[in-house]
């Protein structure tokens, strides 16, 4: 889902031990999972820390633009209830970081690649959320679809990372209901607040379709990530059983499912009611527009509305953090005492 | 919008200096009830133990309901290779305990991809033969088996609060769940309701 080529396709498999990577496949298909001190192919060991350390990268990112937003909460129950999300998120990274690290690289360096854009994290956290109406549609359509891809990695074959998935989708619950409170409540308000979240709606349907990534290549389920269970599911089949579950949703909701044109700053400048958006009734399948895909690889090259805002923001927090480190370091670790 | 984000960031070239090697990596475990096994939570960074307690109540302990935390360093762990199936318990030795030698507590884990789960105490002289006896006697239906120096593991205080007692409902799925559905309900059809909620996680804190 980022942008340099993922190592599980490109490291050369003949280079791997080819009776070990025979058992290993086997066990894989077997069902069996991988635990940390079981031989591995140097190409899954590379692929599930870059994956791990991907989705740590997101975590952490992706509460940037939440975190914005907790002094500006409309109620001290929706002010604790983003705190606490983001608290969440922000443990999630560590959580996840954690499990990279134990694949051989060190927190600091994923933390620094993360200030300096070698590598990446989620696409969807580059778009803006100006009102408070993106934060409800963040937590409904972008941890809606977080879950529906995380409850699929759950079932992935490496253990250190299923068991990191359970107790992440534990929490997720928590902040897609919340979600879903939040949009409802809006959309049984007042026409202002019904404006302002179809305008939300507008900004975030496009980026969810996007969010299982692009369309698979041909006979992706026998392809590395898919034959050793680091994802469980295609691309396009989550996007599908995503779009079912969403798109009429939505439209009971009273909203309108949009095509739109966006500026640079992300903000939408003209639209249309999405014709194919509509049911099937030989597939029971749900249509959408085919997302523009040259925004998503523009995205993820860097040039996204706020890729650079959050970039900024992240090598911000890590800079200003800089002397905890240092008073830890030097062993000054005594706490003050407590209120 | 927020002023954050009008903020014009100017950085030196280069980052701060790298702190790697100050931190040391924890695996941190919860218990849910007192009188009940320990479970293993996840771990984390910190740079020592007494810190590293702290940072596990924080994370760990504000995620779910818990009334005490254990916590040790990795390195502190002895464990058997995992298995494919089940360890055989006869590979392991028992010739009972001595009380004048430490305790073990023993952690073990039924299945590959579950988490390790408190199981009991014993007494050993040396981690292998802790682990050894650790096999023997709670071998049986598990595919691996853990243990650490009860002395290497930092607790929190017994009746110490690590769960804040006030309502919390704001930060679980289940202060929502009636009142969302309700919502739904009131735009949707039963059936659509359901189906919708079909994909939604079934256990969480």
């Amino acid at each position: 889902m980022s942008g340099a080529a993922n190592p599980v396709m490109t490291i050369d498999p003949s280079e791997e031990d080819q009776d070990k990577l025979a058992e290993f496949e086997s066990r894989i298909a077997d069902g069996v999972l991988i635990e940390p001190g079981d031989w591995m192919p140097q190409a899954y060991r590379m692929g599930m820390l870059r994956m791990a350390e991907h989705h740590a990268n997101s975590e952490i990112v992706g509460a940037l633009p939440e975190g914005e937003w907790i002094t500006r909460a409309p109620s001290l129950r929706r002010k604790l209830a983003l705190t606490a999300k983001v608290q969440d998120e922000v443990g999630h990274g560590q959580m996840l970081y954690r499990v990279s690290q134990d694949l051989g690289k060190s927190r600091e360096d994923m933390l620094r690649d993360l200030c300096t854009g070698k590598t990446k994290y989620h696409n969807c956290f580059n778009y803006p959320a100006p009102s408070w109406a993106d934060i409800a549609m963040v937590q409904w359509l972008i941890d809606g679809a977080a879950i529906m891809n995380q409850k699929t990695l759950a079932d992935g074959a490496y253990g250190p990372y299923v068991r990191t998935m359970h107790r992440i989708n534990m929490e997720e619950a928590f902040h897609f209901k919340s979600g879903e409170d939040m949009v409802l409540t809006l959309m049984s308000g007042t026409k202002k607040q019904k404006a302002m979240t179809q305008e939300a709606f507008d900004r975030w349907w496009g980026p969810s379709v996007m969010f299982f990534g692009p369309h698979d290549k041909p006979n992706c389920e026998n392809l590395p990530p898919m034959k050793w269970r680091m994802k469980t599911e295609s691309n396009d089949s989550l996007r599908q059983r995503f779009v079912n579950r969403f798109a009429p949703a939505a439209l009971d909701l009273g909203l309108v499912i949009h095509v739109c044109q966006k500026d640079e700053h992300g903000m939408v400048t003209s639209k249309t009611v999405d014709e194919q958006c509509r049911l099937d009734e030989t597939t029971g399948n749900w249509g959408v527009t085919d997302p523009d895909w040259d925004e998503f690889f523009r995205v993820i090259r860097g040039n996204g509305p706020c890729n650079a805002h959050r970039v900024a923001l992240r090598r911000f927090s890590y800079e200003q953090g800089a002397w905890v480190r240092r008073a830890i370091a030097g062993g000054a670790t005594t706490l003050p005492p407590a209120a | 919008m927020s002023k954050i984000r009008q903020r014009d960031f100017t950085f030196a070239e280069e980052l701060p200096p790298h702190a790697d090697g100050v931190m040391h990596a924890y695996i941190v475990y919860t218990c849910r009830k007192d009188g009940t096994p320990h479970r293993y939570a996840g771990y984390l960074d910190a740079p020592d133990i007494d810190l590293a307690v702290e940072y596990a109540c924080e994370h760990y302990g504000q995620d779910e309901a818990c009334t005490g935390i254990w916590v040790h360093l990795v390195e502190h762990l002895h464990e058997t290779p995992c298995a494919q199936e089940h360890i055989d318990p006869a590979t392991g030795s028992d010739d009972g305990d001595s009380d004048s030698e430490p305790i073990w507590i023993v952690f073990t884990q039924k299945r590959r991809g579950d988490i390790h789960i408190e199981t009991g105490a014993l007494h050993a002289a040396d981690a292998a033969t802790a682990l050894s006896k650790a096999v023997a006697r709670h071998g049986e239906s598990t595919v691996q088996v853990r243990v650490v120096l009860r002395d290497h593991i930092e607790a929190t205080e017994p009746g110490q609060l690590i769960w804040r007692t006030h309502d919390q409902t704001y930060r679980l799925a289940r202060g929502y769940s009636k009142s969302v559905r309700a919502k739904w309900d009131a735009v949707r059809k039963v059936e659509d309701v359901d189906e919708y909620t079909k994909e939604d996680i079934e256990h969480h804190f």
